[in-house]
């Protein structure tokens, strides 16, 4: 019932959490626009949810994996309309923000999630390790084996900047 | 090839980059989402051809030549967002897409899914309420002193904007102090969009307003003319042409300045200037056209 939910609550999540989801998304998209319509629709499902959303002990994070999970249903479906060798071309943004969306999209999406919480966000391997539901052991290989597999796609790229 | 900590500025930056520009909507505005939300769910046309068709009706039904359309530049920051914003007395409000708006209609009649109503015309006294299904807000300004009469209003604040609140069964209306202006919800639809109300931003699309005025043929005496004159945006540079009866005319526009000329055969009428109002009737001081 939209009725019942806490308009003033969400209210005040949507303020502080905007920004957060919104470099998220741009990092996962490597599109401004798409970030925006990405942020726009995680919080449109948060408010969707917002009676057990606001009960959590973080909603932030349950709002981080939807988002997550949209970037890559975002990248399925842009690969699908465009051809892959028209992504770079066919955006407006520095082509480096592009190309690092792309590594990204390279990992497995749990590593992915952990590298850009970690290294955008700035979320601890602590806080990751709970909210990945795994140990902190297992965090810290996922973001060093992402960096070294995020940084190989790039130099790919640079080399070769034909069809990918 | 980068190394890891080359990596981690790279994504430093681009969520830096990525988190700046702020929300195209306010969360009001991404509430109106929700309830608008099965349409584009369905993912079918029958649907939009619906609302299409029950606008269309709409329009046809109670159209009028005072009633304008709003339309203008888009606002870009509600450009893929699904909700749109209009401004008038300094106040802002935002409606799902699929509302019809219409500004100065002649009766507030409910459409489905919505109609937003801006500006009231002198004869609105005389109309019915709850006329229709599906929801309706109106936004007018005052032109006399507000009384209240029955149970007294509660105060409270939306969005920083102080109202006096007064709620029926099947209505509200809340008295906005400062704007000297009034919004009336009726409807289920009409909560979520009241809810929205704000201070007017730059992204919404200004309310137009209506020039009423008069064209004499002056002689010995002054002769009321019939026929039309020429209304120029001095803005936009647009032009039309307005019909003159028994030297009466009006017309409605974006707010700004529009000079006005006449015409009466040979007869030189100088032009006149009038500035629109967003949401307010403005007198088009009187078209003199001078006679042998």
């Amino acid at each position: 019932m939209p009725g019942s939910r806490d308009e003033a609550s969400f209210d005040a999540f949507f303020d502080a959490a905007w920004g957060r989801l919104q470099g998220q998304a741009y990092v996962l998209t490597g599109s401004r626009e798409s970030a925006q319509d990405l942020t726009q629709e995680t919080l449109l499902r948060v408010w969707q949810h917002w009676d057990t959303v606001s009960a959590m002990d973080n909603p932030e994070a349950w709002a981080r994996k939807v988002l997550q999970n949209l970037g890559i249903e975002w990248w399925r479906k842009t690969r699908r309309r465009r051809p892959p060798d028209q992504l770079a071309t066919t955006s407006v943004q520095p082509e480096s923000h592009l190309e690092l969306a792309q590594a990204l999209q390279s990992l497995p999406a749990n590593h992915a999630r952990a590298l850009v919480l970690h290294d955008g966000v700035g979320i601890t391997v602590a806080q990751l390790a709970l909210e990945l539901a795994v140990p902190e052991g297992t965090v810290k290989s996922w973001l060093s084996r992402s960096r070294r597999i995020v940084a190989e796609q790039l130099t790919q790229f640079d080399q070769d900047p034909a069809p990918r | 090839m980068p190394d890891e900590h080359a990596v981690t500025l790279m994504i430093r930056s681009a969520y830096l980059e990525g988190g700046r520009p702020s929300p195209p909507l306010t969360p009001s505005e991404l509430r109106l989402m929700d309830h608008h939300r099965p349409l584009r769910r369905i993912g079918c046309k029958l649907p939009v051809l619906l609302v299409a068709a029950a606008v269309l009706i709409a329009v046809l039904v109670t159209g009028t030549p005072l009633r304008t359309k709003l339309h203008g530049t888009e606002p870009d920051r509600h450009a893929r967002s699904g909700v749109a914003s209009y401004s008038a007395y300094g106040l802002q409000v935002s409606i799902p897409r699929t509302w019809t708006v219409r500004a100065f209609p002649p009766c507030p009649v409910a459409a489905s899914p919505g109609a937003l109503d801006i500006g009231q015309t002198d004869l609105s006294y005389f109309c019915p309420r709850s006329l229709g299904p599906g929801s309706i807000v109106e936004l007018y300004a005052l032109t006399v002193p507000l009384a209240w009469t029955g149970k007294p209003p509660t105060r409270s604040s939306v969005n920083g904007i102080p109202v006096l609140r007064l709620a029926s069964n099947d209505s509200t209306l809340w008295y906005v102090p400062s704007a000297h202006a009034e919004l009336v919800g009726q409807g289920a639809g009409s909560k979520g969009v009241l809810g929205t109300l704000r201070r007017a931003t730059e992204g919404a699309t200004p309310a137009p307003g209506v020039g009423n005025g008069s064209e004499y043929l002056v002689a010995l005496g002054r002769v009321p003319v019939s026929g039309a004159v020429k209304v120029e945006s001095l803005t936009s540079g647009t032009t039309s042409v307005v019909q003159v009866v028994k030297g009466q005319f009006s017309f409605s526009g974006a707010p700004g300045q529009y000079r006005v000329t006449g015409s009466d055969g040979t007869a030189p009428c100088s032009p006149v200037r009038v500035t629109l109002i967003s949401g307010r009737y403005s007198t088009v001081p009187p078209i003199l056209c001078q006679g042998e």
